[in-house]
């Protein structure tokens, strides 16, 4: 009895080993062998422009395969090409290539209805060897805003613009169905576990589609008009942050895409870095207007030109020695006036803290730091660090030389002026799946000093040098600049960039325009001529898309 | 029978049976269809009833047939050699509805025999030379036919009947190591040296069998079957899967899921917890199968049972190790599990002669089993008994 008890013991005991001990291994290999999983693809989340309209959709579509080699090739290509509307030659060329046998793909992503077409004619002639699978396809019905929409490849992976910063958001995650698999590897009718997809985030954008297009297009006018290389303009709801409108000409048009050059789908305004010029010329004003050293009214003796150090610092033209207000130096663009603001105001005592209460506020305004714009590869600008700077760098600086910024970083510095000295982080998606996004809010300048600041560019444009910005039934406040290009090292004294940066209604701002000319031909080549009127122009279409009502008598 | 024998009926071992034969029935259903339950049912039936009626025979009345229908099994599994095998091997004689598989019922045959001679033996002199030779013979014969069809389980289970019945019957341990040097001597014959020498004796799926269990990773069937059994069972962890669930039995992983790998289906269904309460079972049957030695009326009765006991022990353990991979696969089934006609019936009629024996039997004291038929292997029978009482 004892030698019975033992053996059912033993048996007893090799189970618990196998149950207990070992149950991990053979539940994976249990299931290994009899689990079969099938994706469930998440549908691609839509992107749209601020009122709902679709920037990028995806659509069903079939993708259209066969088993070759086939019995009649010519007959199927026939078929296909007539549904699908493609060359008979090329798609025969892939059905009889002899180097592919097995089950391909003859084409991806045809059109759903046209390919339930092509499955009625082939069933009712018979021919057998052609597959179908349903596939999702990414269509951008606006054809406007086409870099920043940007595209995915033909697998639905974001490759430029949201599609590619947004990508995880877009795609969602997808989901399986896990079916039991005999061992004859017949599936079971229905899952024995769904994890449904979770399918991708909806991305509602600041973009306004109607004002996107009439940028793209006056972009693309002025860039003719002016003969210039390119034409950048942005365009930020003040307010916000949130992009309106963001265009360069050459820029793609109607075209799709992958049609575009990269040159044409190259979102300038946040992946190139200019020399900002005089626009940067609030930056060293609103410092000292910060720590009080100045007022609006404050007078400098500003003469043609200033030696500082090595540097030889001149006014765009000669004039004789003015005494000069804080605006004045504004209104009529002086070099001169602004790097005595700054290495008068903003310096030190000590010769090397030249530019001491300067320095801080370009990196408080975020100069040399990318803005996190959502949109890929933006560039960060460039800002030498205040331990490296020569003595001459306080005479450049200040009026935007010796320093990069991309044209969103530019665009924000006016925002956040026009916005009483509250920054936004620049951006486009405002919403996924009806979820605000998080937007990053800074104040950098009490509203005392933006006030004043304010007042001083509404003068740049009602009798400055800004005066072609200047826009019927709105007060306008800006900033004209026109900058030497840097050519084979030097700063030449034939291309140039005219900057117009500036905002509207000025007193109750809702949107930010900036104009970059780059290289305009012929002899008009100041800020004041070629970008003001660009710049009014958007500004006034902006206003008009946002419903903003005129003021009587301005 | 009597009121008085009714209420000596052995009801734990009836329990424990209904149990197992009321598990496997649901087990059966779970992996196969109503058709096949309710074939199994049927045989299930047919068993009970002929349990109950074989427990109201009185047990030495088969004595006096034993002969004429040890011949009659011996003719039957010379006639099935003679039939055409299928699935490799020929066991089967087709009856109309049923496919009767003598050496089935020949386990309980053999064990009758055996007891009568051993018994006949020991009443001039116990553990004889002479009286070991002739049982050795009679369960050779059988045992040899049955290995030719070639199956090597039953021909094992014959073995055993054999080895409970001389060892209760108190043959000497000279004589036992010389059948065990005997079976290593033959074993090295068949494994080794006949098949290096160019005779083949295993069919090469016995072979396989019996090796597989040796090299789980081998690609053979057989070790492909031990694989599943072992994937089955593991996977089954410790509360199992339910029998919806149970994937590897229920999706053609798993074979003969209803015959001999059954007890693997039931612990993927019902984990450790399913397969401990059949093991549960399982003892209690040993163990009244066991007590049933000890308070035979008569020796004769007494080894009958002690037959009968080996039988269970060997089929039960062979083939719940096989499925737990500790023992090769031979193909021996699950008593009271396994679907399966000839074999449901015999191991029926096994518990229904337990029954008989145990009614007409002695109350426990072991003095009244002397009485009758005094023998040697009685201390053999006592230490057993006061083993079964301890538990």
């Amino acid at each position: 009895m004892l030698g019975c008890l033992g053996l059912l013991a033993v048996a007893a005991g090799r189970a618990v080993y196998l149950q207990v001990f070992s149950h991990d291994r053979y539940q994976a290999q249990a299931a290994a062998e009899h689990r079969s999983e099938v994706t469930l693809h998440a549908s691609r989340g839509d992107i749209v422009d601020r009122a709902g309209r679709p920037l990028a959709v995806s659509e069903r579509a079939t993708t259209v395969g066969a088993y070759v080699p086939l019995a009649d090739p010519a007959a199927v290509a026939k078929a296909i090409a007539t549904a699908l509307d493609l060359e008979p030659e090329s798609v025969y060329a892939r059905l009889a290539d002899p180097d592919l046998s097995g089950h391909i793909d003859v084409v991806r992503q045809a059109d759903a209805d046209a390919a339930d077409a092509l499955e009625q004619d082939l069933t009712a002639k018979d021919i057998a060897g052609v597959t179908f699978r349903d596939e999702e396809r990414r269509v951008y019905p606006a054809a406007t805003a086409t870099a920043l929409t940007g595209v995915v490849d033909i697998e639905g992976k974001g490759l430029a613009g949201l599609e590619l910063s947004y990508d995880e958001r877009l795609r969602g995650r997808d989901g399986s169905e896990i079916f039991v698999q005999s061992a004859d590897g017949d599936l079971t009718l229905s899952p024995i576990e769904v994890d449904a997809p979770k399918p991708g985030g909806r991305l509602e954008t600041t973009i306004d589609l109607e004002l996107q297009g009439a940028i793209e297009r006056l972009a693309e006018r002025a860039r003719t008009e002016t003969g210039a290389i390119t034409v950048t303009i942005v365009q930020v709801d003040s307010r916000t942050g949130g992009v309106l409108a963001m265009a360069s000409a050459p820029g793609a048009g109607e075209k799709r895409y992958g049609d575009a050059t990269d040159d044409e789908v190259r979102i300038r305004a946040v992946t190139d870095q200019y020399e900002p010029g005089s626009t940067f010329k609030v930056v060293p004003v609103a410092a000292a207007l910060d720590l009080r050293r100045i007022s609006p009214r404050t007078t400098f003796e500003v003469p043609s030109c200033i030696t500082l150090y090595d540097r030889r610092i001149c006014d765009a033209d000669p004039h004789p020695t003015y005494t000069l207000t804080v605006a004045d130096i504004l209104r009529v663009s002086s070099n001169v006036g602004a790097v005595k603001i700054a290495y008068e105001k903003l310096s030190g005592t000590g010769e090397a803290d030249k530019g001491q209460y300067f320095a801080p506020y370009l990196d408080l305004f975020g100069f040399g730091k990318p803005t996190g714009i959502d949109l890929p590869g933006e560039a960060p600008g460039q800002v030498p660090p205040y331990d490296e700077w020569s003595g001459a760098t306080i005479g450049n600086i200040p009026f935007g030389q010796g320093i990069a910024t991309s044209p969103i970083q530019l665009a924000a510095l006016y925002a956040m002026l026009a916005n009483n000295g509250v920054w936004n982080r620049p951006h486009l998606v405002s919403r996924i799946d009806d979820t605000p996004v998080d937007i990053e809010r800074r104040r950098m300048l009490p509203k005392r000093v933006t006030r004043d600041l304010t007042r001083m560019l509404e003068d740049v444009v009602r009798g400055g040098t800004g005066a072609a910005a200047a826009i019927p039934g709105y007060r306008v406040a800006g900033k004209t600049s026109t900058t030497q290009k840097v050519v084979d090292g030097a700063y030449s004294e034939e291309d140039y960039i005219a900057f117009f940066a500036g905002y509207a209604p000025s007193r109750a701002p809702r949107v930010v325009t900036l104009v970059i000319v780059d290289d305009p031909d012929g002899d008009r080549y100041h800020g004041g001529e070629v970008a003001a009127p660009i710049f009014a122009e958007a500004t006034a279409k902006a206003l008009q898309v946002l419903g903003v009502p005129r003021q009587k008598g301005l | 029978m009597t009121m008085r024998l009714l209420r000596r009926l052995d009801l734990v071992l009836l329990a424990a049976v209904s149990g197992i034969v009321a598990y496997g029935t649901v087990t059966v259903l779970s992996v196969t269809g109503p058709e096949t339950t309710q074939r199994h049912l049927i045989y299930v039936g047919i068993g009970a009833a002929l349990a109950l009626t074989v427990a109201a025979i009185d047990p030495r009345l088969y004595r006096r047939f034993v002969w004429p229908t040890y011949s009659a099994l011996g003719v039957l599994l010379v006639v099935v050699l003679g039939l055409e095998a299928s699935r490799g091997s020929s066991r089967w004689i087709e009856l109309p509805g049923f496919n009767l598989q003598p050496s089935e019922i020949g386990k309980l045959v053999v064990a009758v025999a055996l007891a009568a001679v051993v018994a006949d033996a020991s009443r001039e002199k116990a553990g004889t030379w002479r009286a070991f030779g002739r049982s050795l013979v009679v369960v050779a014969v059988p045992g040899v036919l049955v290995f030719l069809q070639p199956d090597l389980g039953t021909a094992i289970v014959y073995g055993a009947i054999w080895i409970s019945i001389v060892f209760v019957a108190g043959a000497r341990l000279v004589q036992l190591l010389t059948v065990g040097v005997g079976a290593i001597i033959v074993v090295l014959l068949v494994f080794d040296l006949l098949p290096a020498s160019g005779i083949r004796v295993l069919q090469p799926y016995q072979q396989a069998r019996l090796t597989a269990f040796l090299d789980p990773g081998s690609a053979s069937d057989a070790a492909y079957q031990a694989q599943q059994s072992k994937i089955a069972i593991g996977s089954g962890g410790l509360s199992g899967k339910g029998p919806e669930g149970a994937a590897v039995s229920l999706q053609g992983f798993l074979p003969e899921r209803h015959t001999d790998f059954i007890f693997a289906v039931a612990a993927e269904q019902r984990g450790f917890v399913g397969a401990a309460l059949l093991l549960g079972l399982y003892i209690l049957v040993v163990w009244r199968a066991v007590r049933t030695i000890t308070r035979a009326a008569t020796l004769y009765e007494s080894l009958v049972a002690a037959g009968i006991a080996g039988m269970f022990v060997v089929q039960i353990f062979v083939n719940i190790g096989m499925t737990l991979g500790i023992m090769p696969t031979t193909g021996i089934p699950l008593p009271f599990m396994t679907y399966g006609g000839s074999n449901t019936l015999t191991n029926l009629m096994a518990a229904g002669l337990l029954l008989a024996i145990q009614v007409r039997g002695s109350a426990p004291e072991p003095a009244r089993l002397a009485d009758h038929e005094l023998v040697r292997g009685s201390r053999r029978a006592l230490s057993a008994s006061s083993a079964a009482t301890r538990q």
